[in-house]
């Protein structure tokens, strides 16, 4: 019982002594200006690895959860084009193959990421222009291209209609289809993959209208953090190649430094996150107008219309439909307003206008996940509902106005 | 070379490296051609123009320095700015005055500009004209006697720590540091590399990342914006402005320690001051502290030994010279003003300070009846605000631009509209509460509290840490520093 006893104190008193050898020796560590530095960079290079695992899909974010992007070909030519360079090769394309197929009646069709993705993408499921040309019954004369970019808003709308025309002949048009959606009036400017679309000639376009050149002023003086250009504040110093050397070749030796744009994304996804936490930010939370940005996107589209009256091209506009089983994620007084300056628009320069917000019901949405609610990506039952609800008011504008050819 | 780079890392970590492991005659050398290679990163033959400047003043503070007559010294003395001053003018303000005779005389603007060609701004000439400037007024009121090595003054003007944007150090300053380098102690060492840490985190994930945000702002028409609009662009371009060049300063700083030299502080929480007078002595403190012995105090009739610390902290004023004394405030901040940037904008900047400081020294003593915690609130919010407007001048495209933007802080039915995401009016008010949180948690009691708890190490390591985290995630030159382009 003794021995025990003292087997025991014996213990406490090593555990005593190994605790104050770990003070001490913590002292000493914490004291020493190198190791506290030391361990610092351990820590930072730990968390570093343990943070680069998660990987954002930001396309995915882009266009919700659950939703497919797709891309869709009739007779085995691509038909719709949803980035950039796919649209600049799709026109390219489609200008340079006019010769062969005058007949056909050509039809862009410009939209937002509704146009380009399915929710719950299903086999046998196929965007809105494809089903335009299925339902047309006219073995394939009607030619729509669908042209859209991810939260593209009037001013992009307005650039890519300038190259579209500036490209192809107005007479190989038959008529644009314009997509109206509310919420990306809250958008600005372009974005820095409209680069190789700006040379000389659509700027001098461009500078025809005064929304033009207030686009091309902001384009020219946008900050210089473009994602392709990320040693941008070296410009005009020698060094810049030294540098781009240099991050290349940290980049081959050290895969976390190769990484740095996924951690970058992180950041951003999480600070995002803290924000609507600490705000109480949800899906559905009502998005107000943003004066200035909805005035250069009203000014734009005007002026798009402008331009397409002056080739003139038949406009075919619609309001965009908009998930109508939930409460909206607008301001009810500012879409009522923009929808009436959207009919005296469209009726001063002649457009077309449908209004298709209610067109298709709640069942061919989205799924909801949890707090996440898509509001303007629909089923595949929602494409071929649009094309229908565009269909007949397609053939009576080209009839009446700009067809060369009847469709039947 | 941009400190918020790839290269000037590598740069760094080699010359460090070269200095400390040299015989101690040579290391002065290695800093010259350091400094050398360092400006001529930008443009080589702009290296050229500084070796001629700094010769110029090298050869005629000799020539002050032994002119037997105060005529042949002040004429040497003149020569000297004459030269240094000229060089500025040409270089930064021609096509100002181009412009201004083209809209004075009703002439085209770009004939005249096409009658001098293409001027290019060399890369800190603003401050190195400050550097020579002082060195041969210091010469001249024999404060300092010329040094009789030109290698070591070439390396004083060149060093390239704070050749591009300050601080600005006198000549008595730097010369004998850099004479005879002291030796290296760890914590001197570390705490240089966190300095350049912390400094980097203040360029590259706050200057760098509000950057976009208000230069989109500052593009939109005036007559788009509210007032809540323009209040927002101020504060933001108020925290841009200073994250970039407090920055640049703690690198500039952190760096030179690396090579044994001390830097005086130039930034000490600028926006916690709570009158004008206390603003200039956190902000910029060495360029005000330049400005105050080379120009208020000249101007002013008054004198004061040169140092490039302690601001602007002028408050003896007999009432006698006070017209004197008005005169020379609102000429030296015009001055400095105009320094910044050849445009009237930054001129009524300036003149913007010297306004408020002559409504401080006026009104002040009314204030003085008040308990000193509501008297220190009052003044912090008043110069807060006063400073964050100011940034408008300083920031906007032209004057017609500014008093655009400043027009629709009275348009009181503007507050109800945004111009601008919510995130960006999030982002300027949660930067602003974070410097003030951070401050509150850097004073002394607090951090006495976690000193008492052993947590003041810990704390260090964490903070050292997500500071390097960040800066690894963001390191890379898409930004010049703003201070670059005066």
């Amino acid at each position: 019982m003794e021995e025990e006893a003292s087997r025991s104190a014996r213990g406490l008193l090593m555990i005593g002594e190994f605790a104050s050898l770990s003070g001490s020796a913590y002292k000493k560590i914490v004291g020493s200006a190198f190791l506290r530095l030391f361990i610092a960079i351990i820590i930072a290079i730990a968390a570093l690895y343990l943070y680069d695992r998660r990987r954002i899909q930001w396309d995915q974010f882009m266009v919700e959860e659950g939703t497919a992007s797709v891309d869709e070909s009739w007779e085995g030519r691509p038909i719709t084009a949803a980035s950039i360079p796919t649209i600049d090769e799709l026109v390219t394309n489609f200008s340079r193959n006019l010769s062969s197929e005058p007949t056909n009646k050509s039809i862009i069709w410009l939209g937002f990421s509704q146009l380009f993705t399915i929710n719950q993408y299903k086999p046998g499921n196929h965007l809105a222009p494809y089903w335009l040309i299925e339902k047309s019954n006219c073995n394939g004369c009607m030619h729509p291209l669908g042209i859209a970019l991810a939260n593209a808003n009037f001013q992009e709308y307005y650039v890519l209609i300038t190259m579209i025309l500036k490209r192809v002949p107005s007479s190989a048009l038959s008529a644009i289809i314009l997509t109206l959606p509310f919420d990306k009036l809250r958008e600005d400017g372009l974005r820095d993959e409209f680069e190789p679309l700006m040379d000389d000639g659509i700027q001098t376009e461009l500078r025809q209208s005064e929304i033009g050149r207030e686009i091309l002023v902001r384009w020219n003086q946008r900050g210089k953090a473009t994602l392709r250009d990320e040693s941008a504040g070296l410009r005009g110093f020698l060094h810049q190649r030294l540098e781009d050397k240099l991050t290349n070749t940290l980049s081959a030796i050290f895969p976390l430094w190769a990484d740095r744009a996924n951690l970058r994304s992180n950041v951003f996804w999480d600070l995002q996150f803290l924000r609507n936490a600490v705000l109480g930010i949800r899906p559905n939370t009502v998005r107000k107008v943003i004066l200035p940005r909805y005035v250069r996107n009203m000014n734009s589209l005007d002026a798009l219309m402008t331009a397409l009256n002056r080739a003139r091209i038949p406009i075919l506009a619609y309001i965009a439909p908009v998930r109508s089983d939930v409460p909206t994620l607008y301001d009810p007084a500012e879409y009522e307003t923009w929808k009436q300056e959207i009919g005296r628009l469209c009726a001063g320069h002649g457009a077309q206008l449908l209004n298709l917000e209610t067109l298709v019901p709640g069942k061919y949405w989205g799924r909801t996940h949890g707090d996440w609610i898509d509001f303007m990506h629909f089923q595949g039952k929602g494409h071929e509902l649009l094309a229908e609800a565009l269909l007949p008011e397609l053939r009576r504008l080209l009839d009446t106005r700009g067809g060369n050819h009847a469709v039947q | 070379m941009l400190f918020n780079s790839v290269t000037y890392c590598t740069f760094l970590l080699l010359v460090v490296t070269a200095f400390w492991s040299s015989p101690l005659k040579i290391r002065r050398n290695i800093l010259l051609v350091a400094s050398v290679l360092f400006y001529g990163s930008w443009r080589a033959e702009y290296v050229f123009l500084i070796v001629f400047s700094a010769s110029v003043d090298y050869f005629f503070s000799l020539q002050i320095f032994s002119a037997k007559s105060t005529t042949l010294r002040r004429a040497y003395l003149l020569m000297s700015l004459a030269t240094n001053l000229g060089l500025l003018i040409y270089f930064k303000y021609t096509y100002f005055i181009l412009d201004n005779v083209a809209l004075a005389t009703g002439m085209p603007a770009a004939a005249l500009r096409a009658t001098v060609g293409d001027i290019i701004l060399p890369l800190g000439i603003s401050f190195y004209t400050f550097l020579s400037v002082s060195y041969t007024i210091d010469v001249y009121r024999g404060e300092f006697k010329p040094i009789r090595d030109f290698g070591l003054y070439l390396t004083y003007v060149l060093f390239w720590p704070h050749m591009i944007a300050g601080p600005i150090l006198r000549a008595h300053e730097l010369i004998p540091q850099l004479a005879a380098p002291r030796a290296q102690r760890a914590e001197e060492f570390v705490g240089g590399l966190k300095q350049i840490m912390f400094g980097l985190f203040l360029k590259v994930f706050l200057a760098d990342q509000v950057a976009p945000l208000v230069d989109a702002a500052f593009l939109t028409p005036p007559t788009q914006l509210g007032g809540l609009d323009v209040l927002t662009m101020a504060f933001g371009f108020g925290q841009q402005i200073y994250f970039d060049f407090a920055g640049y300063s703690m690198i500039a700083i952190g760096s030179a320690r690396l090579v044994g030299v001390k830097f005086p502080a130039n930034f000490n929480w600028p926006y916690l001051a709570t009158s004008p007078r206390e603003f200039w002595r956190r902000w910029h403190i060495t360029l005000s502290s330049w400005i105050r012995d080379y120009l208020y105090l000249p101007l002013s009739g008054l004198r004061e030994p040169s140092k490039s610390e302690g601001g602007l902290d002028i408050q003896f004023m007999p009432s006698r010279k006070s017209a004197r004394a008005t005169v020379a405030l609102f000429s030296a901040w015009f001055i400095m003003g105009l320094w910044h940037g050849a445009s009237w904008n930054f001129a009524l900047w300036g003149l913007w300070h010297a306004a408020f400081i002559f409504a401080y020294r006026k009104t002040n003593r009314y204030f003085a009846s008040l308990p000193a915690s509501l008297r220190s609130v009052l003044g912090w919010g008043t110069t807060l605000s006063v400073v964050m407007l100011g940034w408008i001048f300083f920031r906007a495209r032209s004057v017609t631009n500014a008093i655009g933007l400043y027009g629709r802080l009275f348009d009181l039915g503007s507050y109800r509209h945004l111009a601008f995401r919510e995130t960006q009016y999030l982002i300027v008010f949660a930067i602003m509460l974070g410097m003030l949180l951070f401050r509150l948690l850097s004073t002394h009691r607090f951090g006495d509290v976690f000193a008492r708890h052993g947590l003041r190490e810990p704390t260090e390591i964490l903070l050292l840490s997500g500071t390097i985290f960040v800066v690894f995630i963001f390191l890379r030159p898409v930004n010049q520093f703003i201070y670059f382009q005066f």
